[in-house]
């Protein structure tokens, strides 16, 4: 996937011809501050934003992760994942990869919400997708419910790989799950590292001259 | 619950109470029977419609009438309003149009509809008329309500129109347009009636209703008409309080 875009809100420019590409297959995180456009990048990378420019290998199926689940309340967690087009055999599977099936017949209104972005997760891999584009879908979890997600998106994406981008305005969180990191600074691309790591996703909190250096320049930014 | 259901028809009870009270009270300061008829000989007269065929057979023309009219109402409304929803170059030209059916005086064109159809279906277009843009506006602000995350959603997924239809957009209107039902129906009874007499329609309550007032000193019957029908208005809004519960329960 491979963007040259222009966008605009009124006078304000968020981007001005910013060239970006995406590796098929690869996960990768966007960081930057708040209103640099990374939701809106996201937006227009899923064809949910008008934008001036061009986006080449724009996928055919996409899905996408909010910051809140967006579940249709009235209707139980496998009715959520049949709404997207989920088959009956593919719902099963996905809901035990996101350690969620005893939840299967379970009105998403009536779950926690970890559960619902659990659910959010397990639709966004229920069909085969080319690309899932994830919008800062950890940021209203605590720590330890963070930590667990990470790992239900990777066991989730691993099937799969799709290409995925996450945005996210944490450095731990882009450091755990970024294959690639790319730091968003004024409509333009001011760093953009792959990350040697010991794992997948990244212990939290695990330190490396990388991650120090990586952080260092984000500061002098 | 049962607190609650018995709250409710003691406070039902009691209106009914002060109702039939009123009742005894202007009955007699008005002294005249001819005027204002008591309220035995009007229990009375209602109750000796319960054994006449012709009081059913009109009561189910007249119901069939609302039900027409309260149905096509209700299509057409939600259609349209659905339509309007999401194309909004439609409901910009569209307003206007249901701005003139609203206020259009629809007891005034009843003979221009009575010359181009019959005393039969004028009746349930006269009902049509005031329910239609009643419910279309009620069904457009219902659409418009509808979580607009959960729509973007549905599109990024590329949910089919007819999925989101029967999944999104009726479960999330369902709520507010049932509750109209009641109304609506109850509605449709007085605009149907009033336009039976009018226009004379053969087999129906409004029939009935003229019928009483060529006979000299039955006004009790008139009065058992009224009854009749207000009955039926307060038993279909009931029944539509009913279904409002169900599908709020069913929605939970």
């Amino acid at each position: 996937m491979k963007a040259v875009l222009t966008k605009k809100y009124g006078e304000k420019t968020v981007f001005e011809n910013l060239e970006i590409a995406f590796e098929k297959g690869e996960v990768t995180c966007v960081l930057g501050a708040s209103g640099v456009g990374k939701t809106t990048l996201l937006r227009i990378l899923a064809s949910l934003e008008p934008f001036e420019g061009s986006l080449e290998g724009a996928p055919k199926q996409s899905a996408f992760v909010f910051q809140e689940p967006r579940l249709l309340p009235h209707l139980s967690v496998e009715e959520n994942l049949r709404y997207v087009g989920g088959e009956e055999e593919r719902i099963e599977e996905t809901l035990k990869r996101a350690e969620i099936l005893p939840l299967k017949k379970q009105k998403a209104g009536t779950l926690s919400g970890g559960e619902k972005q659990r659910v959010a997760f397990a639709r966004a891999f229920v069909i085969p997708t080319d690309a899932v584009f994830l919008d800062e879908p950890f940021s209203s979890l605590d720590t330890a419910l963070k930590i667990k997600l990470w790992h239900t998106f990777v066991k989730l994406w691993e099937e799969r790989k799709p290409t995925a981008v996450l945005v996210t305005h944490d450095l731990e969180e882009a450091w755990a799950l970024g294959q690639r990191i790319i730091f968003l600074k004024d409509g333009k691309i001011a760093i953009d590292i792959r990350p040697k790591r010991s794992a997948y996703p990244t212990p939290y909190g695990e330190t490396s001259e990388e991650k120090e250096a990586f952080i260092k320049k984000i500061l002098e930014i | 619950m049962k607190k609650t259901v018995w709250k409710n028809v003691w406070q039902t009870g009691a209106t009914l109470v002060f109702l039939i009270g009123l009742w005894i009270a202007v009955w007699a300061i008005v002294g005249n029977d001819s005027i204002f008829p008591p309220f035995g000989a009007s229990v009375k007269a209602f109750f000796s419609y319960f054994v006449k065929g012709a009081f059913w057979r009109a009561l189910g023309g007249t119901f069939l009438r609302v039900l027409f009219a309260f149905f096509a109402s209700f299509i057409f409304g939600g259609g349209l309003a659905f339509v309007a929803y999401l194309c909004p170059a439609f409901a910009r030209i569209f307003a206007p149009i249901v701005t003139i059916i609203r206020v259009l005086p629809v007891f005034a064109i009843v003979f221009m509809l009575l010359a181009w159809t019959n005393a039969i279906i004028t009746p349930a277009l006269v009902a049509f008329l005031s329910l239609f843009p009643m419910l279309y506006t009620a069904f457009l602000g219902a659409f418009s309500g509808v979580d607009t995350n959960l729509v973007e959603m549905s599109k990024i997924y590329n949910v089919p129109l007819k999925k989101r239809i029967t999944k999104l957009y009726l479960p999330s209107v369902a709520p507010f347009v049932v509750k109209e039902i009641g109304a609506g129906l109850s509605f449709g009874v007085k605009l149907v009636v009033s336009a039976e007499v009018l226009v004379q329609t053969r087999k129906s309550v409004g029939a009935l209703v003229l019928e009483t007032q060529y006979l000299y000193e039955e006004l009790a019957q008139t009065f058992a008409l009224v009854i009749a029908v207000c009955l039926i208005g307060f038993l279909l809004e009931c029944l539509g309080a009913m279904l409002a519960k169900r599908v709020e329960r069913w929605l939970q």
